[in-house]
């Protein structure tokens, strides 16, 4: 998808958030968008997104969030799980959305009671980090970012993120000694499910491997090569 | 800190590894002038619709063989490693690789094209040189496994093009602060909490739109415009940062926040800990506006 989003500075999107403190899930939900002449972006590039997209964005996730039990916080997973696979399918730009201003943007204005439920308590707001934190601590780019490390060429692209938690992705994709090879970080969820061991296993294994990778560069190995060195570092 | 592990094998060691440009990579974007970009350096040019095509070239000096043990006929072979990543690491953008000759004094061409649409922030380039098939006879200390890092370089630069490096924004103060509050103002700076931050996401600059004739000096460029937005600038990172518990030790990125404050608390007012400086703040604040104004050399712009 060739457009440009909105971008949302952290400074800025602290102050929007603090004024917002203390609005239920429903007066969350019911905020407009922002006038988009007035959002910034990037000076120059492919034509801006419509607000009319943005919205379909919004109501999607929505969706999802309903499907999952909202406002309930039943099934936050499968939340995760779903609207990870439909960020990675909207096919957004890749040097936009791995900005963590664009999607400061999208979680302050598009679906600020998605981050409060997903995140919030009752009397508490969500961390600011779910809006304007690292992309791997945002509510919505870390969704984003795990479906695109973890896709799979062929048939079943998401056979490998079906098999993670959200802590093993935590520790997964926080690494970016990691998780910028995607190969390697899918090899790493293969051999772990394999292995059939527990979140200390793969913590435990994640040392080895970020060790190995100061001794030893796999990004030319082989697929049984690298397969090799990754289930050395569970045994 | 973080340490490194002790290679089991032996390795090359700097002098044996010569890179035509040094400490700096040759940089292209779209049709535009190669650029000599040294390492924490500034690509400009870039545009989001254009390549990008970062080039050097590598040769192995004459003793490196002997460094590695290794003879002419043991059958070892190399091989040199290119990998670019963007957005501080967090995405491999474009991959090189190629044999290393045993005993060849050529030197190997490196040339990354990287998709303009798919870099964010920065580029860098993590050069390795790697055993591709191990030696047949090896003694304790030779390489033993393909793969295993001999020598290895990193480089990285900033890139420029999509947005100003000072997050400039002007607004109505009027409606920002409420009606006649600070509507003669002229600065208002934004720090945001997180020290980790790129510095455009973590400080924006507010000014008044009101004031129309100071936004055009600014514009143009003017000394005295642009003395008091930094010393602005400077006093209220300062000031923020130490309140919100940065910490002068801690490795922030390049181009963060944190390094930001880092850089500029120290030069302005050497490596005094925050506490002392947010003492001086409350207790001899004149002295701390004017090192801030001397270090911004204020007297020469009047």
């Amino acid at each position: 998808m060739s457009v440009r989003f909105p971008r949302l500075a952290a400074a800025k999107a602290e102050r929007i958030i603090a004024d917002r403190d203390g609005l239920s899930l429903r007066e969350l939900e019911d905020l407009g968008l922002p006038e988009l002449e007035t959002q910034q972006f990037a000076p120059t590039g492919p034509p801006r997104v419509s607000a009319e997209y943005l919205l379909s964005v919004r109501e999607r996730l929505s969706l999802f969030a309903r499907e999952a039990g909202y406002p309930q916080r039943r099934e936050l997973g499968r939340f995760d799980s779903t609207a990870a696979v439909y960020l990675a399918e909207l096919d957004l730009p890749i040097g936009q959305v791995i900005r963590s201003d664009t999607w400061a943007w999208m979680t302050v204005f598009l679906v600020p009671h998605l981050v409060q439920w997903r995140w919030g308590k009752v009397d508490h707001c969500a961390s600011i980090s779910r809006y304007t934190g690292i992309l791997q601590r945002n509510a919505l780019g870390r969704l984003w970012f795990r479906a695109y490390v973890m896709r799979e060429p062929g048939e079943a692209p998401w056979s490998t993120l079906q098999l993670v938690n959200e802590d093993a992705h935590v520790a997964i994709l926080e690494r970016t000694s990691i998780s910028r090879d995607h190969r390697l970080a899918r090899a790493i969820v293969s051999a772990w499910h394999e292995s059939g061991r527990g979140e200390d296993a793969l913590r435990d294994a994640m040392v080895r491997i970020r060790v190995q990778l100061l001794l030893r560069d796999v990004s030319e190995l082989t697929d049984a090569s690298l397969r090799e060195v990754v289930l050395s570092a569970f045994r | 800190m973080a340490e490194r592990p002790i290679p089991p094998h032996r390795i090359l060691l700097q002098e044996d590894v010569h890179l035509e440009y040094g400490e700096s990579w040759h940089v292209a974007c779209g049709d535009g002038m190669v650029q000599l970009v040294e390492r924490g350096g500034i690509v400009t040019g870039w545009e989001p619709g254009r390549s990008v095509v970062v080039s050097n070239s590598v040769r192995l000096e004459g003793g490196a063989y002997a460094r590695l043990g290794a003879s002419r006929c043991d059958g070892i072979s190399l091989k040199l490693v290119a990998t670019a990543c963007t957005a501080r690491d967090l995405d491999i953008v474009a991959r090189h690789s190629c044999p290393l000759p045993i005993g060849s004094a050529d030197a190997r061409p490196i040339e990354l094209t990287l998709d303009g649409s798919k870099l964010a922030g920065d580029i860098s380039v993590s050069l390795s040189i790697v055993v591709e098939s191990p030696a047949l006879e090896g003694d304790q200390l030779s390489p033993s496994v393909p793969g295993a890092r001999l020598w290895s370089s990193r480089w990285r630069a900033r890139i420029e093009g999509g947005r100003a490096r000072l997050a400039v924004e002007a607004i109505d103060f009027d409606q920002y602060f409420g009606s006649g509050k600070a509507s003669k103002g002229l600065i208002h700076v934004v720090v945001a909490e997180d020290p980790h931050l790129e510095i455009e996401q973590g400080l924006i600059v507010y000014l008044n739109s009101a004031g129309g004739g100071f936004i055009q000096e600014l514009a143009r460029k003017e000394a005295r415009a642009t003395a008091l937005l930094w010393e602005t600038v400077l006093r209220r990172v300062i000031v923020a940062g130490c309140d919100m518990d940065f910490s002068p030790a801690e490795q922030y990125p390049d181009g963060s926040l944190g390094r930001q404050w880092q850089q500029w608390s120290a030069i302005v007012f050497g490596r005094r800990p925050p506490a002392e400086l947010l003492a001086m703040h409350r207790g001899d604040l004149s002295e701390f506006e004017v090192r801030i104004q001397s270090y911004i050399n204020m007297k020469d712009k009047f």
